[in-house]
């Protein structure tokens, strides 16, 4: 066996061994809704981490900056809607990583304030607020489902192989086609001359 | 290090695409039969070497291996790096697809850049001296990488010295470890596939 072998295979070995799913590195994807009077979200890597501590922005109509808040341990974020208006959230986790996501303006509560009144809304028959409450329920069932489709699997990996496969056999047959082209014209130039 | 989408001004994005595009009819006419099958194998190192974190504080990254392409490929490193980020874009949504080009320059031109820095001495000297090239020039190629996403990001972040700053100390601990990846890398194939880090004699048969 060659000696650099033994060495690459620590290198390799150190480097897989320090592999963590918590990733900064992968798309940063963001989420949230109306609850109660106040809107929640929550942000996470596509890798399947969190996005702890970082700065969230709420941007109204026209980009204009409207609230602030940050992240906590588990990568959610809460804040009372400032406004009724269509509400842009951006969660910047870092240079260059940054994800957004609308909450618009007929999801947010009526009031500016914040009512428990809707957490008893079905004994009030209110339709509206009954919608609300499906709404959050089936959002809230469905964020798992919706994180669940960002991650990346084995068969991404697998296909994007066999894409670069594919292009490295089209690239070989593209570069065979012209060296033998010109080893043709070669052929020939000798033949006349 | 991949820059998303939505991150970046119209002319940053466009002076990338413009640069990748450059980058990409170098590497092409450089590429020639000898070149297919290490480009082939390199993007897919690349594709693949994304999915591995090194954990770094509270965040992480991952390895790059931008160097290690370099210094096989040359400017071979544009289609081979530009395939892979298409990719990871669409696959992993690693990236993205306006950023493209902006991201191909990212990694390519620091790859390109180590290999002409570092690359004879690495054909030309023995075991000790390449292993420290090698790792010179894993290192390196993340750290040119990093300066060059700060300087894409200058414009959207209005600022440069402190996006560089956090780049380059979340990376220092992956520079360690793709210099030490990069190192092993380049001996193990000094040793058994010189060849293949010989792209100076590929060239000249081809002039």
């Amino acid at each position: 066996m060659p000696k650099g072998l033994p060495r690459f295979m620590c290198a390799l070995g150190l480097g897989l061994a320090f592999a963590a799913p918590d990733a900064l590195a992968h798309k940063i994807r963001c989420f949230a809704r109306a609850e109660g009077g106040r809107v929640v979200g929550r942000a996470y890597a596509t890798g399947g981490g969190t996005i702890k501590d970082r700065p969230v922005e709420v941007y109204g109509p026209g980009g204009r900056l409207l609230h602030r808040t940050r992240t906590d341990e588990k990568g959610e974020f809460a804040f009372v809607p400032p406004a009724r208006v269509d509400l842009r959230i951006v969660v910047k986790a870092g240079p260059g990583h940054e994800a957004e996501y609308t909450v618009r303006a007929v999801d947010l509560p009526p009031g500016p304030v914040a009512s428990p009144a809707q957490e008893t809304a079905p004994g009030a028959r209110d339709l509206g607020a009954i919608r609300a409450l499906v709404g959050q329920a089936v959002d809230e069932k469905i964020q798992p489902l919706r994180e669940d489709l960002d991650r990346i699997r084995l068969r991404d990996v697998i296909g994007g192989l066999g894409y670069i496969l594919g292009l490295t056999g089209i690239a070989f047959y593209l570069s065979a086609r012209a060296k033998l082209a010109r080893a043709g014209a070669d052929r020939r130039e000798r033949a006349a001359t | 290090m991949h820059i998303a989408d939505g991150c970046l001004s119209a002319p940053v994005l466009a002076g990338g695409a413009v640069l990748a595009a450059g980058g990409m009819a170098w590497g092409l006419r450089r590429m020639d039969l000898e070149h297919v099958p290490r480009a082939g194998l390199l993007a897919s190192a690349f594709f693949v070497a994304s999915l591995i974190h090194v954990p770094v504080g509270p965040s992480s990254a991952h390895l790059l291996l931008n160097g290690l392409v370099g210094l096989v490929l040359g400017p071979v490193a544009f289609p081979a790096i530009l395939v892979a980020l298409l990719l990871q874009a669409i696959l992993f949504g690693h990236g993205g697809l306006t950023t493209l080009g902006v991201n191909t320059v990212i990694m390519a031109f620091p790859a390109v850049l180590v290999y002409g820095l570092l690359g004879r001495p690495i054909r030309r000297a023995g075991p000790k001296v390449a292993a420290a090239a090698g790792f010179a020039a894993g290192m390196l190629a993340v750290a040119f990488s990093a300066v060059l996403t700060a300087a894409a990001l200058v414009l959207a972040e209005r600022r440069f010295l402190e996006p560089a700053y956090l780049l380059l100390t979340v990376h220092a601990w992956v520079m360690l470890v793709e210099g030490a990846v990069t190192a092993s890398l380049v001996t193990f194939l000094q040793r058994v596939r010189p060849e293949l880090l010989n792209a100076q004699m590929m060239e000249k048969d081809h002039a």
